[in-house]
């Protein structure tokens, strides 16, 4: 079954380089700024299910659970949406023939209304909508999956050393972590913003990554006390295996269903907050897009041109329904006990 | 009881200290200081900013400050806005009645929504009504919350004309009589407060669903059945009532979401609350005015969920043994 994904997965791709020549070329040629994330937002989930597979190589469970993901309509609609979304991210300069950024009658062709030429129509500075949506799909996906990867990464290793060392380390993690859910999240950043001023792409995503691992640690160090308890894990120390064999090979593949499902809802969440930091003026430098940005631009011709704050808008609706739906399969897929 | 309110108060405090401490050092190692900030797109003479340093104590060492900053706050003292020249206490004092109100009536309308449809699903789970409104509530949760103002205010602001779509106040409302400023004030109100309350809704119905079937599933409810008593009763006096101890719980956890989503809501409806102060305050890089709004949510927040723990604790029996 997984070799036939694979097979389809890498004939298709070679069928659209073929295709589609001009990918490869125009992938190289724009600022890397750009283009990064848009490899990113195909390379890191699939890289990220990759070795979760690889990992548990040879378990059966592990067709279990793809079985029941196969089978679940919840999945299979938001994998698709999130597919179409990446691809469409991805594949901007070939599905759309307009420069995101140019204006071409900034008096003649301001605000027209979706037309075949403009399905998306034109927003107030004669710009292309349809193209700055896919283009700002590039920015909003990217920081959003470097912002989970890094989340994922501190709110686990947070979480092990909180619930595996216990004690004073627990105590200080836990009331960070506390103090870390108390602060309005949006204001935190705002602060933040205020202070550095300008933020790139890596620095707004790991804004977003560095303030929102609190949930899940809090996850994790559940997860771990319980873990702690269990025989297998004592029968591991009296075996006498080494503390870090105990994290990587008992530890961390239980850890593994819950990670996944929070991660998976996480995207949803960051995209979220992201695009709400952007319409309050700090996301993606303008005049590049980013779904946000789109957004807080239009809320000046909203009455008169409402398509401009419109479409963005469903990009992340669509968006943050993908993740949940992808979240909620998995975690009826990982978890039978809870269908 | 005693000993309890103790531990948590002192807790409490533990939080909002490490979240001051988080403001403070968040402020310092931020490229510049205030003085920089405050003269950035300014030319002015070396001496003007070093006056100013002395002026505010930045010139102290940094472990002078932390403390002078703690004593501030502990005494209430919030410091003084650089942009608007007066007590940040008073900025404070001045946006959050409006800030109050709408949280109030968005809560209200997060909580009676979402509980109403929660049970509803909850009582046939997995029914085709069930998924469908499983369907709306993600629709809900999954919008930008800024996004659905704007299009709640173009549909029932600008097409339908039924409610206003800016401020708190109409411009004549100091001319109205009091019945007239009261109904100014619900009507200005509508809009914001649907917004926030409705994405709270689907937060607390997604919850409460999951609640109100695990109670459905339990032996007492068996038993309630088993007793004879309609289904009206066992639905509200035995699902619903040990459904409720979990959304106090609820309570205390949305809060923090509720703040953040108040700052956008605001924004969208010029409404002038903290939210909007505090972006104001971004906007002029009056920093001492973010910071403390920042400390004065979380602060909020904190005394939210302590609320919430005693609350839990006087409705439910159980906790009370221990």
């Amino acid at each position: 079954m997984t070799r036939w994904f694979l097979i389809a997965g890498v004939s298709s791709a070679l069928l659209v380089v073929v295709r589609f020549p001009r990918i490869l070329e125009l992938l190289t040629t724009p600022a890397p700024g750009t283009v990064l994330p848009a490899i990113g937002a195909l390379a890191l989930p699939a890289a990220a299910f990759a070795g979760w597979h690889w990992s548990r190589r040879g378990h059966s469970s592990t067709q279990d659970v793809w079985g029941r993901l196969i089978a679940s309509k919840s999945f299979l609609t938001g994998a698709g949406v999130v597919a179409t979304l990446g691809l469409a991210a991805l594949l901007a300069p070939v599905l759309t023939s307009y420069d995101p950024n140019a204006q071409p009658d900034i008096l003649g062709a301001a605000t027209l209304r979706p037309s075949w030429a403009h399905p998306f129509g034109t927003d107030f500075f004669s710009r292309d909508l349809l193209s700055r949506v896919l283009y700002g799909a590039r920015w909003s996906l990217g920081v959003a999956l470097v912002a989970v990867t890094l989340l994922v990464v501190v709110g686990t290793a947070a979480g092990i050393l909180a619930g595996w060392a216990g004690g004073i380390v627990d105590a200080v993690v836990m009331r960070i972590v506390d103090a870390g859910i108390a602060i309005p999240r949006i204001l935190l950043l705002l602060v933040i913003a205020a202070l550095w001023g300008n933020l790139n792409f890596f620095a707004l995503a790991s804004l977003l990554g560095l303030t929102g691992w609190f949930g899940l640690s809090r996850i994790v160090r559940a997860e771990v006390l319980s873990l702690k308890q269990r025989p297998f894990l004592h029968a591991a120390r009296a075996l006498g295996i080494s503390r870090r064999r105990m994290v990587t090979h008992h530890l961390l593949p239980n850890l593994a269903a819950p990670i996944t499902v929070t991660a998976a809802l996480g995207i949803g969440n960051v995209v979220l907050t992201e695009a709400s930091l952007s319409y309050l003026g700090i996301g993606a430098p303008p005049p590049d897009p980013g779904w946000g940005n789109i957004i807080r631009e239009s809320t000046s011709i909203l009455l008169s041109a409402p398509w401009v704050a419109f479409f963005p808008g469903v990009a992340i609706f669509l968006t943050v329904v993908g993740f949940s739906l992808i979240g909620d399969s998995l975690r009826s897929a990982l978890d039978p006990q809870t269908r | 009881m005693t000993r309890f309110l103790l531990r948590r108060i002192l807790h409490s405090v533990a939080i909002v200290f490490i979240v001051a401490t988080i403001t403070f050092l968040l402020v310092h190692i931020a490229p510049g200081d205030p003085a920089t900030a405050q003269f950035r797109d300014r030319p002015v003479s070396p001496e003007i900013v070093a006056q100013y340093r002395r002026d505010w104590g930045l010139d102290r060492p940094l472990y002078r400050q932390y403390l002078s900053y703690l004593s501030n706050i502990a005494r209430g003292n919030l410091g003084q806005s650089f942009s608007l020249n007066r007590p940040v206490s008073e900025v404070v004092r001045q946006a959050l009645p409006n800030t109050v109100f709408l949280a109030v009536a968005a809560l209200g309308i997060s909580f009676a929504v979402g509980m109403v449809i929660g049970t509803a699903q909850g009582v046939t789970p997995n029914s085709r009504f069930d998924h469908t409104l499983t369907a709306a509530t993600l629709a809900v949760f999954s919008m930008p919350i800024f996004w659905f103002g704007l299009m709640m205010m173009l549909v029932f602001g600008q097409w339908l004309g039924w409610f206003p779509v800016s401020g708190a106040t109409s411009p004549v409302y100091s001319t109205l009589p009091f019945l007239g400023r009261v109904a100014d004030r619900l009507h200005h109100l509508v809009l914001p407060a649907l917004t926030l309350g409705l994405g709270g809704s689907a937060v607390v119905a997604r919850f409460h669903r999951a609640e109100i079937a695990e109670a459905f599933a339990q032996d007492f409810i068996r038993t309630a059945r088993a007793k004879g008593l309609s289904e009206r009763d066992v639905v509200l006096r035995h699902a619903l009532r040990n459904a409720l101890l979990p959304a106090i719980t609820m309570f205390g956890l949305s809060l923090p979401v509720l703040f953040s989503g108040a700052v956008l809501v605001e924004h969208v409806f010029a409404w002038h609350g903290m939210g909007l102060a505090a972006f104001d305050a971004v906007a002029r890089r009056d920093y001492n005015v973010v910071t403390a709004i920042a400390l004065f949510g979380a602060i909020m927040v904190v005394i939210g969920n302590v609320v919430a723990d005693l609350a839990y604790r006087r409705v439910d029996p159980r906790t009370r043994a221990s």
